[in-house]
């Protein structure tokens, strides 16, 4: 009770008339909050999936260039490949790059090594590695009995960990193995002066199609070109995918918006005797309208917020959210995710209108067609009658 | 002419002090949980994965961690129709 507010006497009859049909009223509230929070998680989650892969892809290169021969991707002379780039107008910063995949203690790792000097604010206390020395990620330091790690490829060898990454930077570090240039080529069976491949950043990131064909005759090898909007849209494609779930878990959604719609229907009609009451006494078809609308107000709305509120919590904090998109991928590999909720607002007013708006004006359809009789012809319609 | 009953505004007979109390609960819970997810959604989503972002930069990776090291999507630069990725440089150990 507020103090001081006085609340309209249509809502304190609503209200009265709810506490009457009290378990009616209470499925109908958990109905409406399941199917707004099966609903809204499947959209969040995947609405989510999309934005944060979106804003990681935005920091990735706009191209990779690696070299190719019969044998597959070959090395890059890091030289060699710099001066083929320097003449191309738009590019930007070509960065060779040393990386590769090795076996590590429990499944493969994703070796990676700066030539460049890792900045003081990104590095944020961590320790760079020096030789023999490596910094891991979450999912590699799980799988370690000591600080010794034991890593396989074409000249295996054993480093000593001297850190982790932290947690929240799990979206790019998870698999990561992070030791200096010499270790790497060492590991990956490169020699001094060549790298994996070059990445690129342009100018313009619109010339990204334009720009390869002048990349690809500036090479005097053959070289593939991989560009970041084509990994962008696979990813696009992937969340896209996984908000399909949306359309599977609407289904029984959609039936129980039936169920509801349905059960009040019904209440709809067996009222119609009691409404035939209150109009013998002065009420008038539109009072016994607003009655149901308000009625359906004081518990759609609360159902709703309850079940938007569910979703939000378990699509964006973790653990739960971790849970959710165990779920949701089918225990697809996921590091502890922090999902971004940009346009979250947007989804979840959408979801609101999407399942208030149809329940309201089924409310007001049948209250209408059931309210519109003369009062003599809706006291006959009363069962005992 | 009796004005109609949603004009009527006169003092709550004491049965209807529990109706009142469920008003209050179902405006108040809505009002709460609707200002706690806009004050989560206004404060949070402006400093997103920060450290995530400098990271990927700093190291010039191609996809973020969200697939096991090896696999397409993980490294989607290693994808090409004509490499056999069992005998590829650097994956020549990866199962």
């Amino acid at each position: 009770m507020i103090p001081g507010f006085q609340y309209p006497p249509m809502a304190i009859w609503a209200a009265r008339d709810i506490q009457r049909h009290r378990g009616r009223s209470m499925l109908l509230f958990a109905s409406l909050a399941s199917l707004v929070f099966l609903t809204a998680v499947a959209l969040l989650f995947s609405q989510a999936l999309d934005a944060t892969w979106a804003r990681l892809m935005d920091q990735a290169p706009d191209l990779v260039v690696r070299r190719i021969d019969a044998g597959g991707w070959a090395p890059l002379p890091v030289d060699d490949a710099l001066a083929c780039t320097k003449n191309i107008p738009g590019v930007l910063d070509p960065t060779p790059r040393l990386w590769g995949v090795v076996p590590g203690p429990d499944g493969p790792v994703t070796v990676v090594a700066s030539i460049a000097v890792v900045p003081g604010n990104v590095l944020d206390g961590i320790p760079p590695p020096s030789a023999g020395q490596a910094v891991v990620g979450q999912g590699v330091a799980r799988a370690l009995s000591n600080s010794r790690l034991s890593l396989g490829g074409r000249n295996p060898a054993t480093v000593n960990v001297i850190g982790t990454f932290p947690a929240d930077t799990g979206l790019a570090t998870h698999d990561l193995v992070w030791m200096t240039p010499d270790d790497a080529r060492g590991l990956l069976g490169l020699t001094p002066g060549q790298a994996s491949d070059l990445a690129i950043h342009l100018f313009r990131r619109e010339e990204e199609q334009a720009i390869q064909t002048d990349l690809a005759a500036a090479f005097p090898w053959p070289v593939s070109i991989t560009d970041r909007s084509t990994s962008a849209l696979r990813h696009h494609t992937r969340a896209v995918r996984s908000g399909g779930i949306a359309v599977v878990a609407g289904i029984p959604a959609l039936l129980a918006l039936l169920l509801i719609i349905t059960g009040t229907v019904v209440d709809t009609t067996g009222q119609r005797s009691h409404w035939g009451l209150l109009k013998s006494m002065g009420w008038t078809t539109t009072d016994i309208l607003r009655l149901q609308i308000v009625q359906a107000t004081i518990v759609g709305i609360p159902a709703v917020v309850m079940g938007l509120a569910s979703a939000y919590a378990v699509v964006f904090y973790p653990p739960a959210a971790g849970v959710t998109a165990f779920w949701i991928t089918g225990g697809q590999h996921l590091p502890a995710m922090t999902l971004v909720s940009t346009g979250a607002a947007m989804t979840m007013l959408e979801i609101a209108a999407m399942v208030g708006l149809p329940f309201l004006a089924a409310v007001f359809l049948t209250s209408l067609r059931a309210a519109a009789g003369s009062p003599w012809t809706m006291l006959q319609a009363d069962p005992w009658n | 002419m009796r004005p109609p009953i949603a004009q009527l505004n006169h003092q709550c007979p004491a049965p209807c002090r529990g109706a009142q109390r469920l008003l209050a609960i179902a405006i108040s819970a809505s009002v709460l949980l609707g200002l706690a997810a806009t004050a989560d959604l206004t404060l949070r989503s402006a400093r997103q994965n920060d450290s995530a972002n400098s990271w990927m930069k700093a190291m010039t990776l191609s996809a973020p961690a969200l697939w096991p090291a090896g696999s397409p999507m993980r490294h989607p630069e290693t994808l090409h129709p004509g490499v056999d990725l069992r005998f590829s440089a650097g994956l020549v150990a990866a199962p």
